[in-house]
Formats: structure tokens, sequence, C-alpha cells
């Protein structure tokens, strides 16, 4: 889930070129390359599949229409999830006002502390062995995650940007970021501690 | 956090995230690592904390679905077609 080489990015600017001189295959290879980021990024922050197909779409419909704002020296896929980022938060913010009840109402302490709820899943360890339901698993994990703290984790955790760049594409200040960064992780940590209790500390402690 | 006074259990949690990124001043880490080798709590915290991140970064909990990826090619391949009229 390494974010571009440099090499990669230097090939992103060459198609990007061609893209804005109106060749769509050019402009399709970019969508093959990002498109599953794309979604993924979208999918973590609305939680929601329609949404974040609908993020997706947006994104590539307004990135093709802005060619001509992308300068090359930014990565492509950095600008492109910046325009992902602001589509899912602004459907997010929409969701708000049709009076959706947010999973993490009832999990957010009022002052933000370090939260220790763990969310009432009725899996049992065992039952949540296996690739796809550990998948499963840590996806609802990362569900629950407050608006606060989610975009932060899914750019630096899953995508693996910089401080710098997530604070960019969120408008936030680098301490800001790490401290969203420290609160979720531990949350996280907290709720996917029976997957780590079983799987970590066995082999740990044998060390 | 003053590198020289005591360090709690609190202040190694506060900074757990950005010693897991190597993102510390050398003597903070340091510090911090005195009150590692002899907190086995802390350590747990620490090692889950990392695991956590690790297992995160290695898993795609949501991968694009055929389906999806088709319905974008064609709503692009739409508006390029429109546009061209």
């Amino acid at each position: 889930m390494a974010v571009s080489s440099t090499e990669t990015t230097f090939d992103d600017v060459a198609l990007a070129d061609q893209a804005k001189q109106g060749d769509t295959h050019a402009f399709t290879e970019l969508v093959e390359r990002y498109a599953p980021r794309v979604f993924r990024v979208a999918r973590h922050i609305t939680r929601n599949d329609q949404d974040a197909e609908d993020v997706l779409q947006e994104t590539f419909l307004k990135s093709y229409s802005r060619l001509d704002q992308f300068q090359g020296n930014s990565k492509f896929y950095t600008w492109l999830v910046r325009i992902a980022v602001n589509e899912a938060l602004m459907r997010i913010r929409r969701g708000k006002n049709r009076a959706t009840v947010s999973l993490d109402q009832e999990l957010e302490t009022a002052d933000g502390s370090l939260a220790r709820e763990v969310p009432s899943g009725e899996e049992t360890p065992e039952e949540i062995y296996g690739r796809e339901e550990l998948r499963d698993y840590i996806a609802r994990a990362i569900d629950v995650l407050s608006e606060t703290y989610r975009p932060v984790f899914v750019l630096r955790d899953v995508e693996g940007f910089s401080t710098e760049e997530t604070g960019q594409m969120l408008d936030l200040s680098e301490s800001a970021v790490k401290s969203r960064l420290l609160r979720a992780r531990l949350q996280l940590q907290q709720r996917l501690r029976r997957v780590l209790t079983k799987n970590g500390h066995e082999t740990q402690s044998n060390v | 956090m003053g590198t020289k006074r005591k360090v709690t259990c609190k202040d190694f949690l506060e900074q757990v995230s950005d010693y897991i990124d190597e993102a510390l001043e050398p003597d903070l880490r340091v510090t911090l690592e005195a009150h590692l080798a002899k907190c086995p709590d802390c350590w747990v915290e620490f090692d889950d904390t990392r695991m956590t991140v690790e297992i995160v970064q290695h898993t795609n909990c949501h991968p694009l679905p055929q389906e999806v990826h088709d319905r974008l090619l064609k709503t692009l391949e739409s508006q390029w077609e429109q546009a061209k009229r």
C-alpha cells in the first residue's frame, strides 16, 4: 500500500500530460492505477458502498475536468486523493444533515480522552479467524472510529501518507494530525486486542 | 515533556504513536525506552499498537469490486462521448 515510487510519479505526470492533450487512454491508465486506492479511501471515510462508488466516480470526473490544475509538482495520487477526501467528507457531512445516527455517538468520549470502549461485537476470537473474517473485523473497527479520527487514520496508516501530506489534505496542523492519529491507533488497538492477544503476545512471550 | 523528569505511563502513552513512527527526538526516545524496559504494561500497549498499525497496513479492507470498476469506466467513456458531440 505504499505511495507511488519516484518512477511511477514521473510516469503519472507524463500520463497526466497526455490526458491533458485529450488522450483518454492515458487517463484510463491512471484510473486503472489508482481507482482501487481511491475507492478504499472513500469507503473507509464514508463507511458506505454506494457513497464510496459515488465519490470514486466524482473524483475521476472532477480530476479529468481539472487536469489543467495538476501542476506535476505533487504526486498525482496525492492530488487525486485530496479531491476524493473532500468529496467523501462533504458526503458524510450531508449525511449528518439527514439526521443519520452515527455509530460513534455512543462510543466517543465527550472530552476526546483516550477512549477504552470496545464495540460489543458478538464474535468470539474463534469466529473471526480466517483472512476474510479478520479483514471484515478490521474494517468494522475502523468504521467505528469517529469522524474526527477516521480520515487521519486512513490517510496515515492505511494509505501511508506522511504527517505533513495528511495535514495538507485535511487542512490540519501536524500536531493535530499526530494527536488524532494517536487516539485513533489506541482506540483501534483496544478493539483489535482480542485478535492481537491470540496472535501476538503468545509469540512475543517466547522471545 | 522534559527528558530529565520521571516518565509516567500516561507520558509514555501520549508518545507511543510518535515512538512507533520513529518521530521522536533522540533524547526523548532514550528516556521513553528506559521506561519501556521496566514497565510491562506500557510494553504491551506499545506492542499491541505497533501490531495494530502493521495489521492494518497489510490488510486491504475494501478491494474495488469489479462491477464498480466497470461502471466507473462506463461513466467516463459516456462523458467523453458526450464531449465529442
